[in-house]
């Protein structure tokens, strides 16, 4: 019943006060488009440089991982929130966010299932693997997967919160 | 007759009812920042945990050229044992990840516990099924 | 056997997020997981129950193997002694009751996958806090904690005010975490140190203007955590809108990592429990916390904000208990302690299974439901005999603990101080048991509206956690003399012997802490009361059945929905006219008017001090700081 009445009100709504409570259909400019694109391989580069070198330059998994999940703001501003949802899948990362805390954990019981601590520091020099590394590879991993899930979620509730007003008001 | 209400919605309260209570919150704050205050002059005079006036460049260069004689505490301990038993030359990501790596684990931890809040919390409200919500039931036995 | 208490820990992490992996499209299969991650984290922790308690190791565990080394502690460090120990226990048989109760209560709800994700992370959170022996780490382990109870309280963001309670929980939670922080940097800048054991060693000989500061942001932090004074309002407005098995969590689990850490703090980080100045603090803290829920609780129309002040005000008896310094005092609070968890926890899942079948919290439109949920009914007095401390059940074994507790010390000291507290404690335990026999007339027995006669009983899966927790209560009841030898006197020993905590860290020392020396006064039997409380039960069955008595014509029909139709005073007439053939249904929060009518003033301002207005809490919570900072700066 209720949908019945909504075109109705929408043809009100939109006669009465024009179109500022409606998103922007139309892609943002040019410009931007293309700032997006060229900016886009230069972060996730640069963000996967910091977290791989964080033993001997400043940084680390952290840093790195808030500077990868910036891709998914460059997509956002180039191109919309429309195709930032056909871009990245919410339950992907979240999934993935965790099958790195699981990695980080699986780290950390390396040491116990050996017999010696939790987190034991096994060094491995010929690979330069060491455990802080893959306990640094594996939080830049989850940072990056996390922190972009959050950015997908938040810039959704941008968009979609004037749809969402509509609907209530209409309710 | 007598009767006492439960607190309306917090937006209804905080536009009619509520008086900002200025003179105690400065007074509360004023307290703080004083103690915060003598707590600065007295930390002043103790010994550091760490020196801070270093030159990294060069220390980049020839990491064991660090001067260790100012320190005291577990810092010290780091500091002096970080490049004789781990392979990494930055002792910030020692200490996040090595020396207290559970803490990091924490902290990690924290960003999943507000990613899943943050899904349940955004997600719209959905009624459950067969379950008298409170609100609405007046309008089900009306 | 050293490795598990962080394989517990690791376990309930784990399962959080295999549930978050493996959940999301079959619910049994998350639910398995989340019940095998629960019961080992529990198995675990009674595995080692043999060699804490009743050989008095301590486990030390160092992470990454960063033992100490030239006599600095720099790694961090799991020190696992009878108090950590006792703790644990309460955390994991808490969360196992809880998540056996969620996987039927909340079957209706939608992304439970979450749910699950954040109540294990929540269990991991408060174990490893327990277990823990460093100070930053604890104060990692609140912050996953505050975050993950903050989103499980809005986690029904459909019922009314939910958001609105887990912000406030959340702003006054991170002034909390805040302090805790602010005290952490403190202690750090002076002692150069994190290792609780280590600043067990150092504080004593180092306290200085910074230490005393540390020491009372310390204290605030915690206490924001265990919700005492000013802090108690958000608990209330947090426990009206989360689901019952949350609210037993916050209630049970998270209170009472406030408690552990005021206990760690005063007994064995800065040790000055014994100076009189911070027995006050404490004490005056527990006093007031204890009163002012007990008599907020009078005041209320919505079940779970009942139960959620009482559950302050018995927090803040064990606050009072362990404020005292003394080896009974300690003993009694943690006795207490297990025993709030236990019964508060039942006295939460009932309202959740009234709430779940009824749909309504609401005092004064809620009664007769004992017709419909006998067993229901059977539980929630179970429980309300136990907060109300009446033999034999486990409340009255841990309050009459306390008293002596207090008698104790108010008669060694002779201060007017612990006489006034002895008073105070046993004037909130009358109130309670008024208290409740309100909500059982409320809720249980009284006329039962129509829309009500269709109610069931809950589930029997419901109800089995309910009856595990009952019978915890009972059995702790009947046995205290044995509880206290195995559980007791080895946590408040090793909680007052510091330099045993400390150098069992530090110098690897195997001495055994010792258990904690105090004699009770007087002796009662157990099961003698217990044969007494039978045989009344059986006499009220007898009369009930037997007497034969017409069934009494109520004056107005109680489900009118507009209240203009009753005469003005019709609820009152019975009282006047003498009629036995009439009665009218007297509402939940209007039984004891003429209490509280002749105290107005006093309700009015403490009603409107709990205003809902997060704005104020801050202030609350700012005032609160500030206030201990100078009463801290001008005594220690």
């Amino acid at each position: 019943m209720a949908e019945q009445n909504q075109p109705e009100v929408i043809s009100t709504e939109t006669s009465a006060a024009e179109t500022p409570a409606r998103p922007k259909k139309k892609a943002l400019g040019i410009i931007v488009r293309y700032g997006a694109n060229l900016f886009l391989p230069l972060a996730c580069t640069f963000g996967g440089y910091v977290v791989l070198h964080g033993d001997s330059s400043p940084g680390g998994g952290f840093q790195g991982g808030v500077l990868i999940a910036s891709a998914v703001l460059l997509v956002f501003l180039g191109y919309g929130s429309q195709k930032l949802s056909t871009t990245f899948k919410t339950s992907f990362l979240h999934s993935s966010e965790t099958v790195a805390e699981l990695m980080y954990i699986a780290i950390g019981l390396i040491g116990v299932i050996v017999g010696l601590d939790f987190a034991w520091n096994f060094v491995i020099d010929t690979f330069h693997i060491e455990t802080t590394i893959l306990m640094n590879n594996a939080v830049g991993y989850h940072v990056m997967a996390g922190i972009g899930c959050l950015l997908i979620m938040m810039l959704g509730m941008l968009s979609t919160s004037e749809s969402d007003e509509e609907e209530e008001d209409q309710q | 007759m007598l009767s006492y209400t439960e607190p309306d919605t917090l937006l209804d309260r905080t536009e009619n009812h509520h008086t900002t209570h200025y003179r105690l919150t400065i007074l509360a704050l004023a307290v703080v920042l004083l103690m915060g205050i003598l707590c600065a002059v007295q930390l002043a005079e103790l010994p550091p945990t760490f020196a801070g006036n270093v030159d990294v460049a060069a220390l980049e260069q020839d990491p064991n050229a660090y001067d260790l004689s100012n320190a005291d505490g577990a810092a010290h301990v780091i500091v002096s044992r970080n490049l004789a038993e781990t392979s990494a030359k930055n002792v910030c990501f020692s200490v996040v990840f090595n020396f207290r790596g559970y803490d990091t684990m924490g902290e990690s931890f924290i960003l999943i516990a507000a990613l899943s809040g943050s899904l349940c919390i955004l997600r719209r409200p959905k009624h459950r099924k067969a379950e008298k919500v409170p609100a609405e039931q007046e309008e089900n036995h009306g | 056997m050293e490795n598990l208490p962080i394989l517990a820990i690791m376990t309930l992490f784990m399962g959080a997020f295999l549930n978050s992996l493996l959940g999301r499209r079959s619910r049994k299969v998350g639910n398995t997981v989340v019940f095998i991650a629960m019961a080992l984290a529990l198995g675990m922790m009674l595995a080692l129950i043999r060699p804490v308690f009743f050989e008095g190791r301590t486990i030390c565990y160092w992470m990454g193997g960063w033992a100490p080394d030239a006599g600095w502690a720099y790694g961090i460090g799991l020190e696992v002694d009878a108090l950590s120990l006792f703790f644990g226990l309460i955390v994991t048989i808490a969360v196992m009751v809880s998540g056996v109760y969620s996987f039927t209560y909340m079957a209706r709800d939608d992304s439970q996958v979450n749910f699950y994700t954040l109540f294990l992370m929540l269990s991991g959170a408060v174990l490893g806090l327990v277990l823990s022996g460093d100070l930053f780490n604890v104060y990692v382990m609140v912050e996953i904690m505050t975050f993950s109870a903050v989103a499980l309280t809005a986690f029904r963001n459909d019922y009314d005010g939910a958001l609105e309670g887990a912000f406030k929980y959340l702003v006054v939670g991170s002034i909390g975490s805040t302090s805790l922080l602010v005290g952490t940097i403190l202690v750090y800048a002076n002692l150069h140190t994190l290792n609780m054991a280590q600043i067990a060693q150092l504080a004593p000989s180092h306290m200085n203007a910074t230490m005393v500061t540390a020491f009372a942001f310390l204290f605030v932090g915690f206490a924001t955590k265990a919700f005492l004074f000013p802090f108690q309002p958000l608990a209330a407005d947090a426990h009206a809108v989360a689901p019952a098995s949350i609210s037993l969590m916050i209630s049970g689990v998270l209170t009472k990592c406030g408690v552990y850490g005021i206990i760690r703090l005063t007994y064995d980080l800065f040790q000055n429990i014994s100076e009189s100045t911070v027995s006050y603090l404490v004490t005056g803290f527990g006093m007031v916390t204890m009163f002012i829920c007990v008599t907020m609780a009078f005041n209320q129309h919505n079940f779970k904000r009942l139960l959620a002040f009482h559950s302050i005000s018995q927090v803040g008896y064990v606050i009072t208990a362990v404020g005292l310094g003394t080896p009974l005092g300690l003993s009694a609070g943690l006795y207490h302690a297990i025993n709030h968890t236990l019964f508060k926890g039942l006295l939460f899942l009932v309202a959740g299974a009234v709430q779940h079948e009824t749909g309504s919290l609401d005092l004064d439109d809620l009664g007769g439901l004992s017709k419909n949920m006998p067993r229901t009914t059977a539980l929630f007095l179970i429980g309300a005999a136990s907060i109300s401390g009446l033999p034999p059940f486990n409340g009255f074994a841990s309050k009459w603990m306390i008293y002596q507790a207090l008698f104790e010390k108010a008669g060694s000291t002779g201060n007017f101080f612990y006489i006034l507290a002895c008073v105070v404690a046993l004037l909130t335990s009358v109130l309670t048991l008024a208290s409740f026999i309100k909500v059982t007339q409320s809720v249980f027995f009284g006329q039962r509206r129509a829309k009500y006669a269709d109610v069931k009983e809950c589930p029997a899966a419901m109800r089995l956690p309910m009856w595990i927790l009952a019978i915890f209560c009972v059995v702790l009841g009947l046995f205290p003399e044995q509880f206290g030898n195995w559980f007791l006197r080895p946590a408040a020993g090793a909680a007052l012997n510091a330099e045993a905590y400390a150098a069992q860290m530090l110098g690897g020392s195997t001495a055994a802490a010792g258990a904690a020396e105090y004699t009770l006064i007087g002796a009662w039997q157990p099961i003698v009361w217990l044969l007494l409380l039978v045989l009344v039960c059986c006499a009220m069955t007898i009369v009930a059945v037997s007497g034969r008595r017409s069934e009494p014509e109520p004056l107005a029909e109680p489900d009118v929905e507009d209240e203009q139709v009753l005469p003005e005073n019709a609820k009152y007439e019975p009282f006047f006219s003498g009629e036995e053939s009439h009665y009218s249904q007297v509402g939940g929060s209007d039984l004891f008017w003429g209490f509280k009518e002749n105290l107005k003033k006093y309700f009015s301002f403490w009603h409107d001090w709990h205003s809902g207005i997060v704005n104020d809490y801050a202030l609350y919570g700012v005032l609160c700081l500030a206030a201990v900072l100078c009463y801290c700066a001008v005594f220690l």
